[in-house]
Protein backbone atom coordinates (compact mmCIF):
# COMPACT_ATOMS: atom_id res chain seq x y z
CA UNK A 1 0.00 0.00 0.00
CA UNK A 2 3.21 2.49 0.36
CA UNK A 3 1.87 3.19 -3.21
CA UNK A 4 -1.39 4.70 -2.39
CA UNK A 5 0.40 6.53 0.87
CA UNK A 6 2.42 8.29 -1.43
CA UNK A 7 0.05 9.52 -3.83
CA UNK A 8 -1.95 11.12 -0.45
CA UNK A 9 -1.48 14.99 0.11
CA UNK A 10 1.20 16.20 1.68
CA UNK A 11 0.28 17.05 5.72
CA UNK A 12 0.00 20.80 6.11
CA UNK A 13 -0.46 22.38 8.94
CA UNK A 14 -3.73 24.24 9.75
CA UNK A 15 -3.08 28.25 8.91
CA UNK A 16 -3.89 30.54 11.81
CA UNK A 17 -5.74 33.61 11.13
CA UNK A 18 -3.52 36.67 12.05
CA UNK A 19 -5.46 38.52 15.02
CA UNK A 20 -6.54 41.03 12.68
CA UNK A 21 -8.30 38.93 10.33
CA UNK A 22 -9.73 37.09 13.04
CA UNK A 23 -10.97 39.89 14.45
CA UNK A 24 -12.59 40.95 10.96
CA UNK A 25 -14.54 37.52 10.33
CA UNK A 26 -16.19 37.62 13.87
CA UNK A 27 -16.78 41.87 13.26
CA UNK A 28 -18.67 40.51 9.79
CA UNK A 29 -20.79 37.29 10.85
CA UNK A 30 -21.74 39.67 13.46
CA UNK A 31 -22.42 42.19 10.37
CA UNK A 32 -24.09 40.03 8.42
CA UNK A 33 -26.28 38.67 11.25
CA UNK A 34 -27.16 42.33 11.73
CA UNK A 35 -27.87 42.67 8.51
CA UNK A 36 -30.15 39.77 7.87
CA UNK A 37 -32.22 40.83 11.03
CA UNK A 38 -33.25 44.16 10.99
CA UNK A 39 -33.58 46.19 14.34
CA UNK A 40 -32.29 43.25 16.33
CA UNK A 41 -29.01 44.54 18.53
CA UNK A 42 -25.96 42.51 18.35
CA UNK A 43 -22.66 43.11 20.12
CA UNK A 44 -19.48 43.82 18.22
CA UNK A 45 -16.66 41.71 18.75
CA UNK A 46 -13.90 43.78 20.82
CA UNK A 47 -12.37 45.91 18.11
CA UNK A 48 -8.29 46.76 18.33
CA UNK A 49 -9.28 50.82 19.13
CA UNK A 50 -10.05 51.43 22.12
CA UNK A 51 -11.43 55.25 21.56
CA UNK A 52 -15.12 54.82 23.07
CA UNK A 53 -17.04 56.55 20.62
CA UNK A 54 -15.48 55.73 17.02
CA UNK A 55 -13.72 52.49 18.24
CA UNK A 56 -16.55 50.18 16.92
CA UNK A 57 -17.53 51.91 13.89
CA UNK A 58 -13.81 52.02 12.57
CA UNK A 59 -14.28 48.12 13.95
CA UNK A 60 -16.95 47.50 11.17
CA UNK A 61 -15.49 49.67 8.61
CA UNK A 62 -12.00 48.07 9.16
CA UNK A 63 -13.48 44.66 8.15
CA UNK A 64 -15.03 45.96 5.07
CA UNK A 65 -12.48 48.34 3.49
CA UNK A 66 -9.49 48.01 1.51
CA UNK A 67 -7.94 49.89 -1.66
CA UNK A 68 -10.79 49.14 -3.62
CA UNK A 69 -13.63 50.52 -2.39
CA UNK A 70 -13.93 54.55 -0.99
CA UNK A 71 -15.33 55.96 1.82
CA UNK A 72 -16.43 59.36 3.56
CA UNK A 73 -16.23 60.25 7.06
CA UNK A 74 -19.10 63.07 8.10
CA UNK A 75 -17.81 64.78 11.27
CA UNK A 76 -15.87 67.40 12.56
CA UNK A 77 -13.21 65.70 13.75
CA UNK A 78 -10.33 64.81 12.09
CA UNK A 79 -9.70 60.86 13.89
CA UNK A 80 -11.32 58.74 12.05
CA UNK A 81 -11.09 60.06 8.72
CA UNK A 82 -6.86 59.49 9.58
CA UNK A 83 -7.21 56.02 11.09
CA UNK A 84 -8.81 54.78 8.35
CA UNK A 85 -7.10 56.21 5.26
CA UNK A 86 -4.14 54.77 7.76
CA UNK A 87 -5.46 51.25 8.17
CA UNK A 88 -7.45 50.19 5.10
CA UNK A 89 -5.75 51.65 2.13
CA UNK A 90 -9.21 52.92 1.21
CA UNK A 91 -9.44 56.30 -0.46
CA UNK A 92 -11.42 58.92 0.86
CA UNK A 93 -13.87 61.22 -1.19
CA UNK A 94 -16.53 63.35 -1.09
CA UNK A 95 -20.01 62.11 0.41
CA UNK A 96 -22.12 61.75 -2.77
CA UNK A 97 -20.07 59.40 -4.25
CA UNK A 98 -18.36 57.31 -1.21
CA UNK A 99 -19.34 53.35 -1.14
CA UNK A 100 -19.21 53.63 2.60
CA UNK A 101 -20.02 56.85 4.46
CA UNK A 102 -19.22 57.30 8.03
CA UNK A 103 -20.77 59.48 9.77
CA UNK A 104 -22.09 61.08 13.69
CA UNK A 105 -25.60 62.33 15.13
CA UNK A 106 -24.50 66.01 13.81
CA UNK A 107 -23.91 65.25 10.53
CA UNK A 108 -26.68 62.16 9.85
CA UNK A 109 -29.29 63.69 8.51
CA UNK A 110 -27.34 65.15 5.38
CA UNK A 111 -25.12 61.87 4.93
CA UNK A 112 -28.36 59.84 4.75
CA UNK A 113 -30.32 62.16 2.64
CA UNK A 114 -27.53 62.36 0.37
CA UNK A 115 -25.39 59.07 0.24
CA UNK A 116 -25.00 57.88 -3.06
CA UNK A 117 -27.06 55.79 -5.11
CA UNK A 118 -26.37 52.78 -6.99
CA UNK A 119 -28.75 52.70 -10.44
CA UNK A 120 -31.70 50.10 -10.49
CA UNK A 121 -30.11 48.03 -12.95
CA UNK A 122 -26.87 47.95 -10.36
CA UNK A 123 -28.57 49.16 -7.21
CA UNK A 124 -25.81 47.38 -4.98
CA UNK A 125 -23.61 50.20 -5.82
CA UNK A 126 -25.37 52.27 -2.87
CA UNK A 127 -23.85 53.31 -0.41
CA UNK A 128 -23.80 52.22 3.12
CA UNK A 129 -24.01 54.52 5.92
CA UNK A 130 -22.09 53.76 9.26
CA UNK A 131 -24.38 55.56 11.65
CA UNK A 132 -22.54 56.59 15.39
CA UNK A 133 -25.37 56.84 18.12
CA UNK A 134 -25.14 57.09 22.24
CA UNK A 135 -27.01 54.18 22.67
CA UNK A 136 -28.94 51.48 20.88
CA UNK A 137 -31.58 49.38 22.13
CA UNK A 138 -33.03 51.96 24.71
CA UNK A 139 -33.40 55.55 24.25
CA UNK A 140 -36.11 58.05 23.39
CA UNK A 141 -36.47 57.63 19.90
CA UNK A 142 -38.61 54.84 18.83
CA UNK A 143 -38.14 52.82 15.73
CA UNK A 144 -40.65 50.16 14.48
CA UNK A 145 -39.33 48.13 11.92
CA UNK A 146 -40.95 45.14 9.37
CA UNK A 147 -40.24 43.36 5.75
CA UNK A 148 -37.43 40.97 5.33
CA UNK A 149 -35.40 39.72 7.97
CA UNK A 150 -38.14 40.74 10.92
CA UNK A 151 -40.90 38.34 12.01
CA UNK A 152 -43.76 39.98 12.14
CA UNK A 153 -43.06 43.75 13.82
CA UNK A 154 -40.32 44.73 16.00
CA UNK A 155 -39.50 47.69 17.94
CA UNK A 156 -36.25 48.73 18.90
CA UNK A 157 -34.83 52.05 20.49
CA UNK A 158 -32.25 54.27 19.80
CA UNK A 159 -31.04 57.48 22.28
CA UNK A 160 -29.10 60.08 20.43
CA UNK A 161 -30.92 60.55 17.00
CA UNK A 162 -34.23 61.76 16.19
CA UNK A 163 -37.30 60.48 15.10
CA UNK A 164 -36.61 63.01 11.69
CA UNK A 165 -33.43 61.23 10.89
CA UNK A 166 -35.53 58.14 10.59
CA UNK A 167 -38.28 59.46 8.69
CA UNK A 168 -35.95 60.40 5.89
CA UNK A 169 -34.37 57.28 6.02
CA UNK A 170 -37.74 55.92 5.28
CA UNK A 171 -38.38 58.60 2.56
CA UNK A 172 -35.00 58.05 0.95
CA UNK A 173 -35.80 53.94 1.01
CA UNK A 174 -39.54 54.04 0.13
CA UNK A 175 -38.48 53.08 -3.60
CA UNK A 176 -37.22 49.68 -3.48
CA UNK A 177 -34.61 48.38 -4.62
CA UNK A 178 -33.11 51.55 -4.83
CA UNK A 179 -32.00 53.48 -1.44
CA UNK A 180 -29.17 52.92 1.13
CA UNK A 181 -28.23 50.64 3.77
CA UNK A 182 -27.42 51.84 7.58
CA UNK A 183 -25.24 50.06 10.03
CA UNK A 184 -26.05 51.86 13.70
CA UNK A 185 -22.81 51.17 15.96
CA UNK A 186 -23.06 52.50 19.63
CA UNK A 187 -21.00 53.16 22.18
CA UNK A 188 -21.24 50.26 24.12
CA UNK A 189 -19.73 48.34 20.88
CA UNK A 190 -23.60 47.34 19.96
CA UNK A 191 -24.59 47.01 16.52
CA UNK A 192 -28.13 47.40 14.33
CA UNK A 193 -29.21 47.18 10.63
CA UNK A 194 -31.32 48.68 8.63
CA UNK A 195 -31.03 47.79 5.22
CA UNK A 196 -33.16 49.87 2.42
CA UNK A 197 -35.40 46.78 2.12
CA UNK A 198 -36.71 47.39 5.71
CA UNK A 199 -39.96 49.16 5.91
CA UNK A 200 -39.79 51.47 9.33
CA UNK A 201 -42.12 54.30 11.53
CA UNK A 202 -40.35 56.07 13.82
CA UNK A 203 -41.34 58.43 16.83
CA UNK A 204 -39.92 59.56 19.98
CA UNK B 1 12.45 12.68 -0.26
CA UNK B 2 14.16 15.53 1.06
CA UNK B 3 13.21 17.31 4.33
CA UNK B 4 10.22 20.05 3.10
CA UNK B 5 12.62 22.38 5.49
CA UNK B 6 16.59 22.56 5.84
CA UNK B 7 17.44 22.37 2.91
CA UNK B 8 15.32 25.28 1.30
CA UNK B 9 17.69 28.00 -0.05
CA UNK B 10 16.85 30.92 2.31
CA UNK B 11 15.72 33.54 -0.75
CA UNK B 12 12.73 30.59 -0.54
CA UNK B 13 9.23 32.71 0.87
CA UNK B 14 9.76 30.28 3.56
CA UNK B 15 13.01 31.01 4.32
CA UNK B 16 12.19 34.27 4.68
CA UNK B 17 9.32 34.36 6.84
CA UNK B 18 11.09 32.17 9.07
CA UNK B 19 14.06 34.47 9.23
CA UNK B 20 11.94 37.55 10.49
CA UNK B 21 10.04 35.05 13.36
CA UNK B 22 6.73 34.50 11.64
CA UNK B 23 4.90 31.15 10.57
CA UNK B 24 4.10 29.85 7.25
CA UNK B 25 1.98 27.08 6.88
CA UNK B 26 1.58 27.45 2.61
CA UNK B 27 -2.14 28.91 2.85
CA UNK B 28 -3.86 31.85 4.30
CA UNK B 29 -6.56 30.95 6.78
CA UNK B 30 -9.66 29.81 5.04
CA UNK B 31 -7.17 29.64 1.57
CA UNK B 32 -8.88 32.70 0.18
CA UNK B 33 -6.62 36.11 1.28
CA UNK B 34 -7.64 38.84 3.30
CA UNK B 35 -8.71 41.19 0.02
CA UNK B 36 -11.08 38.25 -1.83
CA UNK B 37 -12.70 37.80 1.21
CA UNK B 38 -13.35 41.25 2.21
CA UNK B 39 -14.68 41.67 -1.01
CA UNK B 40 -17.02 39.10 -0.65
CA UNK B 41 -17.97 39.70 2.41
CA UNK B 42 -19.31 43.34 1.10
CA UNK B 43 -20.96 41.68 -1.82
CA UNK B 44 -22.64 39.01 0.50
CA UNK B 45 -24.29 42.05 2.99
CA UNK B 46 -25.33 44.09 -0.19
CA UNK B 47 -27.17 41.05 -1.39
CA UNK B 48 -28.94 40.37 2.15
CA UNK B 49 -29.78 44.47 1.67
CA UNK B 50 -31.39 43.80 -1.81
CA UNK B 51 -33.46 40.02 -1.29
CA UNK B 52 -33.21 38.26 -4.33
CA UNK B 53 -31.08 40.94 -6.46
CA UNK B 54 -27.94 39.33 -7.92
CA UNK B 55 -24.64 40.76 -6.56
CA UNK B 56 -21.62 40.82 -9.11
CA UNK B 57 -18.32 39.69 -7.15
CA UNK B 58 -14.78 38.71 -8.27
CA UNK B 59 -14.82 34.88 -8.10
CA UNK B 60 -11.29 33.34 -7.54
CA UNK B 61 -9.98 30.61 -9.07
CA UNK B 62 -10.21 27.74 -6.25
CA UNK B 63 -8.89 24.16 -5.91
CA UNK B 64 -11.66 22.56 -7.83
CA UNK B 65 -13.26 23.74 -10.77
CA UNK B 66 -15.67 26.17 -12.08
CA UNK B 67 -18.89 24.93 -11.96
CA UNK B 68 -17.93 22.48 -9.17
CA UNK B 69 -19.49 24.35 -6.20
CA UNK B 70 -16.12 26.74 -6.43
CA UNK B 71 -19.83 29.69 -5.72
CA UNK B 72 -20.52 28.11 -2.53
CA UNK B 73 -17.40 27.52 -1.30
CA UNK B 74 -16.13 30.98 -1.77
CA UNK B 75 -18.82 31.68 0.46
CA UNK B 76 -18.06 29.71 2.95
CA UNK B 77 -14.40 30.33 3.13
CA UNK B 78 -15.76 33.63 3.74
CA UNK B 79 -17.76 33.31 6.30
CA UNK B 80 -16.25 30.59 8.54
CA UNK B 81 -13.56 31.15 11.38
CA UNK B 82 -12.18 28.22 13.40
CA UNK B 83 -15.20 28.05 16.10
CA UNK B 84 -17.50 26.79 13.03
CA UNK B 85 -19.02 23.65 12.88
CA UNK B 86 -19.58 22.75 8.72
CA UNK B 87 -21.40 20.33 7.05
CA UNK B 88 -21.21 19.90 3.54
CA UNK B 89 -24.26 18.11 1.51
CA UNK B 90 -24.04 17.16 -2.46
CA UNK B 91 -28.30 16.15 -3.12
CA UNK B 92 -28.96 15.54 0.50
CA UNK B 93 -25.71 13.21 0.70
CA UNK B 94 -23.03 13.71 3.35
CA UNK B 95 -20.93 10.88 1.71
CA UNK B 96 -20.65 12.03 -2.30
CA UNK B 97 -17.27 12.49 -2.95
CA UNK B 98 -17.48 16.35 -4.03
CA UNK B 99 -19.41 16.90 -0.34
CA UNK B 100 -16.50 14.83 1.84
CA UNK B 101 -14.03 16.83 -0.42
CA UNK B 102 -15.26 20.15 0.18
CA UNK B 103 -16.17 19.42 3.80
CA UNK B 104 -12.26 18.41 4.21
CA UNK B 105 -11.24 21.32 2.21
CA UNK B 106 -12.64 23.89 4.63
CA UNK B 107 -11.72 22.01 7.63
CA UNK B 108 -8.10 22.09 6.77
CA UNK B 109 -8.34 25.75 6.06
CA UNK B 110 -9.80 26.47 9.45
CA UNK B 111 -9.50 24.40 11.68
CA UNK B 112 -13.34 24.51 12.02
CA UNK B 113 -14.82 21.12 12.88
CA UNK B 114 -16.88 18.72 10.51
CA UNK B 115 -20.34 17.49 11.18
CA UNK B 116 -22.94 15.49 9.47
CA UNK B 117 -25.47 16.74 11.89
CA UNK B 118 -27.91 19.11 10.48
CA UNK B 119 -29.31 20.52 13.73
CA UNK B 120 -25.02 20.67 15.10
CA UNK B 121 -23.79 22.61 11.87
CA UNK B 122 -23.72 26.25 11.67
CA UNK B 123 -22.74 26.66 7.97
CA UNK B 124 -24.35 23.88 5.72
CA UNK B 125 -22.98 24.54 1.80
CA UNK B 126 -25.60 22.67 -0.02
CA UNK B 127 -25.79 21.56 -4.00
CA UNK B 128 -29.38 21.21 -4.76
CA UNK B 129 -30.88 20.45 -1.73
CA UNK B 130 -32.58 21.86 1.31
CA UNK B 131 -32.25 19.80 4.23
CA UNK B 132 -35.49 18.33 5.68
CA UNK B 133 -34.65 18.92 9.66
CA UNK B 134 -35.36 23.14 9.70
CA UNK B 135 -32.83 25.31 10.77
CA UNK B 136 -32.71 27.82 13.15
CA UNK B 137 -31.74 32.06 12.94
CA UNK B 138 -28.09 31.21 14.12
CA UNK B 139 -27.53 28.80 10.94
CA UNK B 140 -26.51 29.98 7.30
CA UNK B 141 -27.34 27.72 4.48
CA UNK B 142 -24.67 27.93 1.68
CA UNK B 143 -26.19 27.16 -2.00
CA UNK B 144 -24.45 25.96 -5.21
CA UNK B 145 -25.58 27.97 -8.08
CA UNK B 146 -24.28 26.56 -11.71
CA UNK B 147 -26.72 29.63 -13.70
CA UNK B 148 -27.69 32.44 -11.11
CA UNK B 149 -30.20 34.28 -13.61
CA UNK B 150 -33.90 33.00 -13.67
CA UNK B 151 -34.25 34.83 -17.15
CA UNK B 152 -31.17 32.95 -18.53
CA UNK B 153 -33.36 30.65 -20.86
CA UNK B 154 -35.99 33.58 -22.12
CA UNK B 155 -32.85 36.03 -22.43
CA UNK B 156 -29.49 35.78 -23.29
CA UNK B 157 -28.24 38.93 -22.73
CA UNK B 158 -26.99 39.47 -19.48
CA UNK B 159 -27.60 43.40 -20.08
CA UNK B 160 -30.91 43.43 -21.54
CA UNK B 161 -31.55 40.26 -18.22
CA UNK B 162 -30.77 43.07 -15.85
CA UNK B 163 -32.91 45.87 -17.40
CA UNK B 164 -35.66 43.55 -17.33
CA UNK B 165 -34.37 43.01 -13.35
CA UNK B 166 -34.27 46.54 -12.81
CA UNK B 167 -37.82 47.68 -14.22
CA UNK B 168 -39.41 44.61 -12.86
CA UNK B 169 -40.68 43.77 -16.55
CA UNK B 170 -41.17 39.81 -16.17
CA UNK B 171 -44.07 39.59 -18.88
CA UNK B 172 -41.53 37.63 -20.93
CA UNK B 173 -41.38 35.48 -18.31
CA UNK B 174 -45.10 34.76 -16.97
CA UNK B 175 -45.59 34.05 -21.47
CA UNK B 176 -42.40 31.63 -21.09
CA UNK B 177 -44.54 30.24 -18.32
CA UNK B 178 -47.81 30.73 -20.27
CA UNK B 179 -46.50 28.94 -23.40
CA UNK B 180 -44.65 26.09 -20.66
CA UNK B 181 -48.62 24.88 -20.21
CA UNK B 182 -49.90 25.61 -23.56
CA UNK B 183 -47.40 22.70 -24.31
CA UNK B 184 -47.07 20.56 -21.46
CA UNK B 185 -50.38 21.04 -19.76
CA UNK B 186 -48.65 22.19 -16.50
CA UNK B 187 -45.67 24.21 -15.50
CA UNK B 188 -42.55 21.60 -16.44
CA UNK B 189 -39.95 23.24 -14.21
CA UNK B 190 -38.63 20.78 -12.02
CA UNK B 191 -35.38 21.66 -10.26
CA UNK B 192 -34.98 25.29 -9.94
CA UNK B 193 -38.53 26.57 -10.15
CA UNK B 194 -37.99 30.25 -10.31
CA UNK B 195 -39.60 32.26 -7.25
CA UNK B 196 -40.74 35.73 -6.83
CA UNK B 197 -38.35 37.09 -3.77
CA UNK B 198 -40.42 39.92 -1.18
CA UNK B 199 -42.70 40.39 -4.17
CA UNK B 200 -39.93 42.15 -6.37
CA UNK B 201 -37.17 39.68 -8.24
CA UNK B 202 -38.20 36.89 -9.71
CA UNK B 203 -34.70 34.33 -8.54
CA UNK B 204 -33.27 30.70 -9.26
CA UNK B 205 -33.66 29.01 -6.28
CA UNK B 206 -30.59 27.01 -7.36
CA UNK B 207 -31.75 23.10 -8.75
CA UNK B 208 -33.32 22.21 -5.73
CA UNK B 209 -36.42 20.41 -6.40
CA UNK B 210 -40.04 21.82 -6.01
CA UNK B 211 -40.07 19.98 -2.47
CA UNK B 212 -37.53 22.10 -1.31
CA UNK B 213 -39.26 25.80 -2.56
CA UNK B 214 -41.97 26.01 -0.13
CA UNK B 215 -38.98 26.37 2.57
CA UNK B 216 -37.87 29.48 1.53
CA UNK B 217 -40.59 31.05 2.70
CA UNK B 218 -40.90 32.84 5.66
CA UNK B 219 -37.85 30.46 7.22
CA UNK B 220 -35.92 31.64 10.56
CA UNK B 221 -33.06 30.88 8.67
CA UNK B 222 -30.33 33.22 6.25
CA UNK B 223 -30.04 31.78 2.57
CA UNK B 224 -26.95 33.05 1.06
CA UNK B 225 -26.37 31.79 -3.09
CA UNK B 226 -23.00 31.68 -4.26
CA UNK B 227 -22.42 31.36 -8.21
CA UNK B 228 -18.90 30.92 -8.76
CA UNK B 229 -18.58 30.26 -12.89
CA UNK B 230 -21.29 33.44 -13.22
CA UNK B 231 -19.55 35.43 -10.83
CA UNK B 232 -22.83 36.38 -8.49
CA UNK B 233 -23.94 36.53 -4.89
CA UNK B 234 -27.29 37.07 -3.87
CA UNK B 235 -29.50 35.63 -1.34
CA UNK B 236 -32.55 35.51 0.91
CA UNK B 237 -32.75 36.85 4.57
CA UNK B 238 -34.75 35.09 6.95
CA UNK B 239 -38.74 36.30 7.12
CA UNK B 240 -38.84 36.70 3.92
CA UNK B 241 -41.89 36.30 1.73
CA UNK B 242 -40.64 33.65 -1.26
CA UNK B 243 -43.09 32.49 -3.97
CA UNK B 244 -43.09 29.95 -6.65
CA UNK B 245 -44.44 31.60 -9.88
CA UNK B 246 -47.85 30.14 -10.47
CA UNK B 247 -51.09 31.40 -12.04
CA UNK B 248 -54.79 30.90 -10.96
CA UNK B 249 -55.76 28.20 -12.32
CA UNK B 250 -52.17 26.36 -12.45
CA UNK B 251 -51.07 26.16 -8.85
CA UNK B 252 -47.76 25.47 -8.05
CA UNK B 253 -47.34 21.81 -6.71
CA UNK B 254 -44.40 19.97 -5.12
CA UNK B 255 -43.54 16.64 -6.10
CA UNK B 256 -45.82 13.63 -5.43
CA UNK B 257 -44.24 10.26 -3.75
CA UNK B 258 -47.89 8.08 -3.64
CA UNK B 259 -47.25 4.92 -0.99
CA UNK B 260 -43.28 4.89 -1.37
CA UNK B 261 -41.36 5.15 1.76
CA UNK B 262 -37.77 5.50 2.45
CA UNK B 263 -36.24 1.88 2.93
CA UNK B 264 -33.61 3.35 5.57
CA UNK B 265 -36.12 5.69 8.12
CA UNK B 266 -39.46 4.27 6.79
CA UNK B 267 -40.48 8.10 6.68
CA UNK B 268 -43.18 8.80 4.06
CA UNK B 269 -42.99 12.80 4.04
CA UNK B 270 -39.35 13.20 2.65
CA UNK B 271 -37.77 13.76 -1.07
CA UNK B 272 -37.06 10.45 -2.24
CA UNK B 273 -34.58 9.33 -4.74
CA UNK B 274 -34.91 6.37 -6.40
CA UNK B 275 -31.84 3.94 -7.11
CA UNK B 276 -31.91 0.24 -8.15
CA UNK B 277 -32.16 -2.49 -6.68
CA UNK B 278 -32.19 -6.26 -7.48
CA UNK B 279 -33.48 -8.05 -10.17
CA UNK B 280 -34.53 -4.93 -12.19
CA UNK B 281 -36.31 -3.62 -8.66
CA UNK B 282 -36.55 0.33 -7.49
CA UNK B 283 -35.09 1.19 -4.23
CA UNK B 284 -36.56 4.46 -2.62
CA UNK B 285 -34.56 6.61 -0.33
CA UNK B 286 -34.60 10.12 1.71
CA UNK B 287 -32.21 12.00 -0.20
CA UNK B 288 -31.39 14.05 2.82
CA UNK B 289 -29.16 11.10 4.44
CA UNK B 290 -28.56 12.48 7.70
CA UNK B 291 -32.44 13.40 8.14
CA UNK B 292 -32.73 9.29 7.13
CA UNK B 293 -29.81 8.08 9.69
CA UNK B 294 -30.93 10.34 12.61
CA UNK B 295 -35.11 8.59 12.04
CA UNK B 296 -33.81 5.56 11.62
CA UNK B 297 -31.89 6.05 15.37
CA UNK B 298 -35.23 6.92 16.76
CA UNK B 299 -33.99 10.56 17.51
CA UNK B 300 -36.54 12.91 17.11
CA UNK B 301 -36.43 15.36 14.15
CA UNK B 302 -38.73 18.68 13.84
CA UNK B 303 -38.74 19.06 9.98
CA UNK B 304 -41.83 21.65 10.19
CA UNK B 305 -40.58 24.41 7.98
Amino acid sequence: MTTTEAALPIHQEIPKPSAAAALEQATFRTLLHAMSHPGIVQPLPAPRDEDAHWGAALGVLQSLLDHEVTFHVASDEALPREQLLRRTGARAVDLTTADFVLTDAAHALEAIETAREGPFEEPEHSATVVVVCDQIGAGSTVIEVSGPGVDGELRFAVEGLSAELFQALARRNAVFPSGIDVVLVDRARQVACIPRSTRMRAGS
Amino acid sequence: MASATTDRPSSSVRGLIAERGGDFSGYSFAFLDDMAKREIRRATLKAVAIPGHQVPFGSREMPIARGWGTGGLQLTLSLVGSEDRVKVIDQGDDASVNAVNLRRLVAQMTGAEETLDTAEATLIQTRHRIPEEVMRDDQILIFQVPIPEPLRFIERSVAVARGMHAEQDYSRMWLALYEDIVRRGEISAGAGYPVMVNSRFIMAPSPIPRWDIPKLNQADTLFLFGAGREKRIYAVPPHTDVRPLEFEDYAFKTEEFDGLACEVSGATDVYLVESPGENGTSRWTASDTNYADKVAAGIEVNKQW
